[in-house]
């Protein structure tokens, strides 16, 4: 059995606000990211999420804490799930 | 046949083909182009619900207000833009600062040179059992802040103040009472609807713990904008919201959420307004609030001096550029404000404010109640020769005033 591979991580935030100021840090700072519907059974906060590669996560996580974005909590989307990437 | 309502642009024009607009401290006349052009491409090209859905209209909504708040953030020296809350106007954000922080048996000070916008819910919070106490200023407006600290009492929270006078442009002491308002443990709400856009100004070192803020006066938005900055000594827990409703965050919950800005943010956002705010504080700050208000500051000084020379007319305030904003007042013996204003209008082209001022409080400092005074404010826009030309229409309304005394 081999072990599951990811492709990206989402991070689920308080609000669109957050969502757009995410957006806005990670651009600046070079990460390629997303602003996707989040999935509903993950989240019960705003409607969207911010998605990054699973390879840019880490740094990512360090850019949102950084500009103050509130995370409300994170998937990881295994590489075969069939979601469109960015 | 039904009697047509009249074009009011073409019934003006008749009558003016020419507008000099000195109203600038009502609403700022005209709008950077590039305003308007921001409004329409939101109407066209984005229109969606800002935060409300996920698709990419509405994400696209979502960074046009949250670009304005950045932008209000970057100019206004706030550090996170989160803590700028968008609402209708200075009078909104005002009412929302003070209904929902001060409760009865509390404490309150603020001055006599307050805007109704002010004063309105304060008298409301006394009649409801909250302490207030309204520090006297000159007859030229200007505040003492020794005077605030001796209004402290232990049951108070809160002192309110404006930035600058709407009525005569007065700059207030917000450094000073900042001071006495953190000796004491107090928070400080500064209106700064005048002055937000007319000087440089930077929230986290000023001392005001709020900030209320309007669109579309020194900011060069349009009508429907304005804010409240909010510090990070506010308890927000203790921050009640004037309104509590759909913020597209939280929607499972039937309460509303606590975190910034969705808390004060209910029901769908004035997104068209706020790309138009936006695209007048990026104008703005190609422009530079430093070389605007020195421009500004030569034209109020050379209003200033005009007026002051002319027999019979009597300036209010402090009568010193470098003291106050763009803003002038002034009356003329034997003359109604209302008549100066009519006569401006109709004669000259000039475009003026008489009266109150929504500003009672003010007018009685100044000695100029119940009567009023006439108030030219200068823009961006204005130039010397339409203060010259000011000048040269109040010499004449003076002159006539006085053959008119001389006469009877
Ligand atoms: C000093 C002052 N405070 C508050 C206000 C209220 O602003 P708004 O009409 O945008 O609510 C004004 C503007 O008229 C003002 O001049």
């Amino acid at each position: 059995m081999s072990a599951t591979t990811y492709r990206h991580r989402l991070y689920l935030v308080l609000s669109a606000s957050h969502a757009i100021k995410g957006e806005s840090a990670l651009l600046r700072a070079g990460i390629p990211c997303a602003l996707i519907p989040a999935p509903r059974a993950a989240s019960s906060q705003c409607g969207v999420c911010l998605q990054v590669g699973f390879e840019t996560r880490e740094e990512a996580g360090d850019v949102l804490q950084k500009a103050g974005v509130q995370v409300a909590g994170t998937v990881d989307i295994p590489a075969d799930s069939g979601r469109a990437g960015i | 046949m039904k009697p047509e309502m009249p074009s009011p642009m073409i019934h003006f024009h008749k009558r003016a083909p020419r507008v000099i607009y000195l109203d600038n401290a009502a609403t700022s006349r005209p709008k950077p182009p590039e305003v308007p052009a921001a409004m329409a491409r939101f109407l066209e090209e984005v229109g969606a619900n800002p935060g409300r859905s996920g698709h990419r209209l509405s994400i696209e909504a979502a960074r046009v207000v949250y670009r304005a708040r950045e932008a209000v953030a970057e100019l206004l020296g706030v550090a996170d833009p989160l803590r700028v809350i968008f609402c209708a106007n200075a009078t909104y954000a005002l009412n929302l600062a003070l209904r929902g922080l001060v409760r009865p048996g509390r404490h309150v000070v603020t001055t006599g040179m307050e805007h109704n916008s002010v004063m309105r819910p304060l008298r409301a919070l006394e009649a409801a059992g909250t302490g207030l106490t309204v520090v006297d200023c000159s007859a030229q407006g200007v505040l003492d802040p020794a005077a605030v600290e001796r209004a402290l009492r232990p049951e108070t929270i809160m002192i309110v103040m404006t930035h600058a006078s709407n009525v005569v442009g007065t700059l207030m002491p917000v450094k000073e009472v900042a001071e006495i308002a953190r000796a004491h443990g107090l928070l400080l709400l500064v209106d700064a609807a005048q002055s937000a856009g007319a000087l440089p100004m930077d929230f986290e070192s000023s001392g005001a713990d709020l900030l209320a803020f309007t669109g579309h006066k020194a900011l060069y938005g349009p009508t429907g904008t304005g804010g409240l900055l909010i510090g990070r000594r506010v308890d927000l827990a203790g921050f009640e919201p004037l309104t509590r409703g759909g913020t597209g965050s939280d929607s499972d919950a039937e309460l509303q959420p606590e975190f910034l800005p969705d808390k004060f943010e209910s029901g769908t956002m004035n997104a068209v307004g706020l790309a138009g705010l936006e695209a007048g504080v990026r104008w703005l700050r190609e422009q530079g609030v430093e070389e605007i208000r020195s421009r500004e500051h030569r034209l109020t000084a050379r209003l200033l001096e005009g007026l002051s020379e002319i027999r019979g007319v009597g300036v209010k305030g402090t009568g010193d550029a470098s003291k106050q904003l763009p803003v002038v007042s002034f009356t003329i013996a034997g003359l109604d404000p209302g008549e100066i204003g009519l006569r401006l209008d109709n004669e000259f082209g000039i475009a003026a404010r008489v009266g109150l001022h929504c500003s009672p409080a003010t007018h009685q400092t100044l000695g100029t109640f119940p009567t009023g005074a006439v108030r030219l404010s200068l823009g961006a826009f204005n130039s010397a020769s339409e203060v010259d030309h000011t000048l040269r229409a109040v010499q004449e309304l003076a002159r006539d005033a006085d053959n008119g005394a001389c006469r009877t």
